[in-house]
């Protein structure tokens, strides 16, 4: 990659860079501590000042720090799962893309299946199921639960691909099967892996705070922005700043990821990557 | 045509088959049973346990369970609701059409949106309203549906008390006369459709909008220009018609989507409908109902793809002799 390409990148991925630096340095920035409960009772629910910028919650805990400390989790949440589902989701892919037709056609059905069941039903049945998960759990059944679109896009990627003049060359030449995909194939779908993983980071991060804001996420006291949520719901009607600004940490992630993710298939060309990504 | 339909139907019945076994399989491995519930009750002995366990025939091994209630349900008959203490049918007969309802309006409603909002910017390509549009469908494709719930529960809800906060009728809903009672009922949905809605249209209009981009590139659309015929013609006649296919698919596409989100805007909106039901009935490891509502929602999905392939195909010509 040349120099002028790669600085194209660079406002797309400041606002994502931002939030990342934000979640390592959170034990710097916050000015109180996210699960320590201070003093009495005065404290509790106090509306956002300069002292608490985003107000307190029900344990007189200050939400910006909460928030700031969520960051950790729901980042780390969030690119574990992409990471994972773009690893999954490509192998997969790959497989049907250029094994044989039986087997092409047993992945693509058994996916088909698994698309077709709402994501957020399975997650809830997997984390009711086995109680309540811990956030490396929960990062592996995000992950787990989060490749199928992507593995859809490969496959048809590797099929389309395997019809061009490239291919030919390679089999011409005796290629293997399996490093006609992994090196002859896998780098002409290279932008629809990054696009989709980086939209899987923003999802991941979405549909956790969805699971925790059921209870079934990340569990109390540590901060996640969904358990933060969670916890706001309760005193809504009176202190909306427990739970409005924590979501809007996720939407400013979320859309963070989006923004580069386009600027990526801009780019490179990734078209139905973006547009494939349903939630 | 009758082949491609057969075919389809086939492909769907076998997605729904797959979903059936995996979802029997997983509830039945995950820890406890409809009755584990009862542990904590001290009037409940383990002997009374195991005889309901043999009762119900949960004490069978699994694939002979799985044999029986593909056979119950190939009777019509879902089984009983275990949590609920109804005919699962009952419990799906009340809860269905409420869903169906909810996502129904949300569907027409955000497809009418999305479309709408993708014309409006395909107009003027690259001009100040396209690229405000497209900032503000990507914006609205990153609000997590529950807390974009909350926010309107609270802005039109609390602060500005337009809309009721849940459920679907008013408390005297059947003391009005029928209007009242229809425009009581629109009021209620308001807010959970609209929220449902709004996320899908999101979607479906960054989907037409690249669509009518594809569509405008290709070389009908500039035949059309240098036949004169107006920019509004060529847009709504050559380029839409052209761009509708993709957008179609998302017929498909959206619903898993919805239903998924219809969980979360049920309980937040106190909504009777399917996905609360499946939330319960996975916390009491009600086993039927659980099937039941999972089938119900990938019988929905399979026929709702299949119906966007069909209509595709009705669309367009060109895919029929592959078919």
């Amino acid at each position: 990659m040349t120099g002028s390409t790669w600085r194209g990148y660079v406002p797309a991925a400041l606002p994502l860079t931002l939030i990342a630096v934000v979640a390592l340095a959170a034990p710097l920035l916050s000015p109180f501590s996210p699960i320590e409960q201070p003093g009495p009772f005065d404290m509790r629910l106090l509306a956002p000042s300069w002292a608490h910028p985003f107000g307190t919650d029900v344990y007189s805990r200050d939400v910006l720090s909460r928030v700031l400390h969520g960051a950790r989790i729901s980042v780390a949440v969030g690119v574990g799962a992409a990471c994972i589902a773009a690893l999954l989701g490509t192998t997969v892919g790959l497989l049907a893309g250029t094994g044989p037709r039986w087997l092409d056609q047993g992945l693509m059905r058994g996916i088909d299946a698994l698309l077709s069941v709402p994501r957020v039903l399975m997650l809830i049945a997997l984390a009711a199921s086995f109680g309540t998960l811990p956030v490396w759990a929960l990062i592996v059944v995000l992950g787990g639960t989060g490749w199928f679109t992507l593995a859809r896009l490969v496959r048809d990627g590797a099929r389309a691909a395997a019809h061009r003049e490239f291919a030919d060359a390679a089999r011409a030449l005796g290629v293997t099967r399996w490093r006609f995909a992994w090196r002859h194939v896998l780098p002409t779908l290279a932008g629809t892996v990054m696009v989709a993983a980086v939209l899987a980071v923003g999802n991941a991060i979405a549909i956790e705070a969805g699971l925790s804001y059921l209870g079934l996420g990340v569990q109390p006291p540590t901060p996640s922005w969904g358990t933060l949520i969670h916890d706001g719901t309760e005193v809504i009607g009176v202190a909306w700043w427990t739970s409005i600004f924590p979501g809007l940490a996720i939407v400013a992630t979320v859309f963070a990821c989006q923004s580069l993710a386009s600027a990526v298939e801009r780019r490179i060309g990734a078209p139905a990557a973006v547009a494939a990504s349903a939630k | 045509m009758l082949r491609a339909l057969l075919r389809r139907g086939g492909q769907a019945a076998l997605v729904v088959g797959i979903v059936a076994v995996a979802t029997f399989t997983l509830i039945h491995l995950a820890p406890g049973d409809p009755f584990s519930a009862s542990l904590d009750d001290p009037r409940v002995s383990p002997e009374v346990r195991a005889h309901w366990r043999t009762m119900y025939g949960f004490d069978q091994p699994l694939p002979v369970q799985f044999v029986r209630w593909t056979a119950s349900v190939a009777r019509g008959e879902l089984g009983y609701s275990l949590s609920k203490n109804r005919p699962v049918a009952q419990v799906v007969r009340a809860t269905v059409p409420n869903t169906m309802l909810l996502m129904g309006v949300a569907l027409a409603l955000s497809f009418l949106l999305g479309i709408g909002i993708a014309l409006a910017q395909a107009r003027h390509p690259g001009g100040w309203l396209d690229r405000l549009l497209g900032t503000t469908t990507l914006a609205t494709w990153a609000l997590p549906d529950f807390w974009l719930a909350l926010v309107l529960l609270i802005a039109f809800s609390y602060w500005l008390p337009w809309f009721p906060a849940g459920g679907m009728t008013d408390d005297l809903h059947d003391a009005f006369p029928f209007w009242w009672r229809v425009g009581d009922r629109l009021r209620h949905l308001v807010l959970p459709a609209g929220t449902l809605a709004l996320l899908t249209a999101a979607q479906i209009a960054r989907h037409q909008r690249v669509a009518l981009a594809r569509a405008f590139a290709d070389g009908f659309v500039r035949t059309a220009r240098a036949k004169g015929a107006s920019p509004r013609r060529v847009l709504v006649r050559h380029a839409w018609r052209a761009a509708l296919l993709p957008v179609i698919t998302q017929l498909g596409v959206a619903l898993p989507g919805l239903l998924g989100g219809a969980v979360f805007i049920e309980s937040i909106f106190s909504w009777p409908g399917m996905g609360r039901v499946a939330i319960d009935a996975i916390g009491a490891r009600d086993y039927p109902l659980v099937m039941a509502c999972v089938l119900i929602g990938a019988v929905l999905v399979a026929v709702g793809a299949a119906v966007a392939d069909i209509l595709q195909q009705w669309a367009d010509p060109r895919l029929r002799r592959t078919a």
